[in-house]
């Protein structure tokens, strides 16, 4: 019994210790949870808080400004019309690069695929001068596998016969 | 003789050409005014740090905190919020402002922001490769006593080829301790500007 009265009290003694240590580490007038706000500014996250010292927020808005708005959308006009050559050579390499077969031979003869002369010289001309077609008379059947045009057939057959004679 | 008149009219005309596309550049004095385009400009950033320095220098805060303290106030520079139109750059005014303090010693001045963080990693690497007898300790740093804050605003009012531009800039100096505001400062520019 004596054991445990002396437990508690020592207990009791030294909680009244503490809370008065604590007590006295408070300034006067100081809030008694001042370590909550103080644990949430002294956090690492803060920082970015601090390390903004001495710098400009830059907040700014667009006033209202006709002039100002007109020479703007010049300027973008000039802006674009420079870029505008780029943009089609850009275009140009597109469509070269996605070159499409179409079918043109009207005329019955070279349209034989097993015929590897004929059918590789015209590939050969399809592929380089496809956007010439894309263009122009052929367009109707443009989504078409291969194109055998007479135009070219013709050539060929020139080379054929030069090759021949 | 024909042929002599038409190689000088030539080069007479090719020297001209040649010096009427030249750039031409001269050194002007820093508080020339210069004013182009109507937009905030260097004259406005001088002309704002010489009022700002003037007002916080002769203000009441200063003679408060020495007769209360005994020594002169700890200031830091804090963040400077641009809420104008424009793109404005508050450092060259804060700059000379804290320059003025430094200068006229009334009061002291301690980094702050990211320079703050350069000088703590110097100090750290330090702990472990500078000599025992010239290493920097950490926690010795001068606390500020108030922290400038300030604010940059604008008024844009336009109409057809004319535009009045109104900036305000204003300065804050806070008591770290106890939030209080002891000084207020601010520079008024109005501008018209004929298109």
């Amino acid at each position: 019994m004596k054991n445990i009265i002396l437990y508690i009290t020592i207990f009791t003694a030294g909680f009244s210790v503490f809370a008065q240590q604590d007590n006295l580490a408070l300034e006067a007038d100081q809030n008694p949870n001042y370590e909550i706000s103080q644990n949430k500014y002294t956090d690492s996250i803060q920082k970015s808080h601090t390390l903004l010292q001495g710098t400009t927020l830059q907040d700014t808005y667009r006033a209202i400004d006709p002039l100002e708005e007109k020479r703007e959308l010049k300027s973008l006009r000039r802006q674009h019309r420079a870029q505008r050559p780029y943009w089609r050579h850009q275009r140009r390499l597109e469509r070269i690069r996605n070159t499409q077969y179409f079918e043109n031979n009207t005329w019955g003869w070279g349209n034989n695929l097993n015929n590897n002369f004929y059918s590789g010289f015209n590939n050969f001309h399809n592929r380089r001068f496809n956007n010439f077609y894309k263009r122009g008379f052929n367009t109707r059947h443009r989504r078409n596998i291969r194109n055998y045009s007479f135009g070219y057939n013709a050539l060929s057959l020139g080379v054929l016969a030069a090759c021949l004679f | 003789m024909k042929k002599s008149i038409i190689a000088i009219t030539f080069c007479v005309l090719g020297i001209s050409l040649f010096t009427s596309c030249a750039r031409k550049i001269t050194r002007v004095a820093t508080d020339t005014q210069i004013d182009i385009s109507g937009r905030w400009n260097d004259t406005d950033s001088r002309l704002a740090a010489e009022e700002l320095t003037d007002q916080i220098l002769s203000g009441d805060w200063l003679t408060n905190f020495i007769q209360e303290k005994g020594k002169k106030p700890v200031v830091i520079v804090g963040l400077v919020r641009n809420k104008s139109h424009e793109h404005i750059e508050s450092e060259t005014f804060i700059k000379d402002i804290e320059k003025a303090i430094i200068g006229k010693q009334k009061a002291r001045v301690v980094q702050g922001g990211k320079m703050r963080e350069e000088l703590r990693a110097e100090r750290g690497d330090q702990q472990t490769n500078a000599s025992v007898s010239t290493v920097k300790k950490f926690g010795l740093e001068t606390g500020a006593d108030y922290m400038l804050q300030g604010s940059i605003n604008s008024i844009v009012d336009a109409h057809k080829k004319q535009k009045v531009v109104y900036y305000q800039i204003d300065l804050e100096l806070t008591n770290l301790q106890t939030n209080e505001k002891v000084w207020i400062g601010d520079k008024k520019i109005k501008r018209l500007v004929r298109n």
